[in-house]
């Protein structure tokens, strides 16, 4: 039962990962925008070429061990990836001509392939502190990534609020960059689980962690997949708070 | 930081319509911007002349400047003819045409 509710958080943030990259790519492929494309990327490469053969490596007996190890080199690459598409989207949407951004992505990218060079493969199947530290180093740098877009999400956030009062933006489209922000803090938890699992001298394995891994699964997913595909029960639902928050009449749904 | 076409665009007008200084029209446009949750970076003509609207006579009272109905008049029509480049992956355009409808 443990297994299956352990699971259930990173199936779902898997299905959200893949349906939202799919849109992304499609909609960057016809117009070639950088942060769609970006985002794309990273959803589908980070799910589909990473993280699901890492799970079939660690959870199944299907592969022998050279390949297990080659398969695994090929995980961590697109699991770098994904981490990376997310600054290329962070930089060039909120911080597109500030130096220190860009020092910034750069001290990123070089953590994310120096770490890969000294150790392609995953915290599990580490011999040596070394090791170990590659491996730390890999995972605090994406949960930077991730931590990075949430962060800017929510300083944007707190503008768009200020627009929406004067009637510049609408209440959905502000929302949207609360739920990105929770959505990618979730991700920020879940990427740097196996760190804080290590510093609280907690094994990962057991049931109470695996629950707390699959919560912030879900709720990734639940709030990424709001932000891309609202729907309007969703948008009704904001707008109708922020009316009533302004003690007004509803606001017209234009987001 | 370069500053957008619309910021430059009003602190000059600012400056030549009033007794403020380039220093004072500069810091009476962010502290415009700043209550409107925009930046002198990104801010476009549209959005600049919406807020000035509603905002700047405020500003421009609290200054003690003359005739601040006129000059937000002028500046807002001055504002929504400049054709400027807009930079296309600002945040609010990004989340606006990603999402599906």
């Amino acid at each position: 039962m443990i297994e299956v509710l352990g699971a259930l958080g990173l199936v779902a943030f898997l299905i959200a990962s893949v349906a939202i990259g799919v849109r992304l790519l499609m909609i960057g492929s016809r117009t070639g925008n950088v942060p769609e494309l970006a985002i794309g990327i990273g959803f589908v490469v980070g799910a589909v070429v990473g993280y699901v053969p890492e799970t079939v490596v660690l959870s199944t007996d299907l592969m022998d061990p050279q390949t297990e190890t080659s398969v695994l080199a090929m995980t961590q690459i697109a699991l770098r990836g994904a981490p990376l598409a997310l600054v290329v989207f962070t930089v060039s949407v909120f911080r597109p001509s500030e130096l220190w951004a860009r020092a910034l992505a750069v001290s990123i990218l070089v953590a994310l392939v120096v770490s890969w060079v000294a150790f392609p493969s995953t915290r599990i199947y580490a011999q040596s502190d070394v090791d170990v530290f590659w491996y730390d180093v890999f995972a605090v740098s994406r949960s930077l990534a991730a931590a990075w877009a949430a962060a800017e999400s929510f300083l944007y956030y707190k503008r768009a609020r200020l627009q929406v009062n004067l009637g510049l933006m609408s209440p959905v489209l502000a929302n949207r960059f609360w739920l990105w922000g929770v959505g990618l803090s979730a991700l920020t938890a879940l990427m740097g689980s196996t760190i804080w699992a290590a510093l609280l001298g907690i094994d990962p394995a057991v049931s109470g962690w695996v629950l707390l891994e699959s919560l912030f699964g879900m709720m990734g997913a639940f709030t990424l997949w709001l932000t891309f595909f609202p729907g309007r029960a969703y948008k009704r639902y904001v707008d109708r708070k922020w009316s009533i928050a302004q003690g007004g009449p509803e606001v017209p749904i234009d987001g | 930081m370069a500053e957008s076409a619309a910021f430059e665009h009003l602190c000059s007008l600012l400056e030549a319509d009033t007794a403020l200084d380039r220093l004072e029209s500069r810091g009476t446009v962010r502290i415009l911007l700043k209550k409107a949750g925009l930046t002198p970076r990104d801010v476009e003509s549209k959005q600049l002349a919406f807020v000035v609207g509603k905002l700047l006579r405020e500003e421009l009272d609290a200054r003690g400047v003359d005739g601040a109905d006129e000059i937000c008049e002028r500046a807002a029509i001055a504002l929504r003819m400049l054709n400027e480049e807009v930079r296309d992956n600002n945040p609010s355009s990004v989340f606006e045409r990603m999402v599906a409808d």
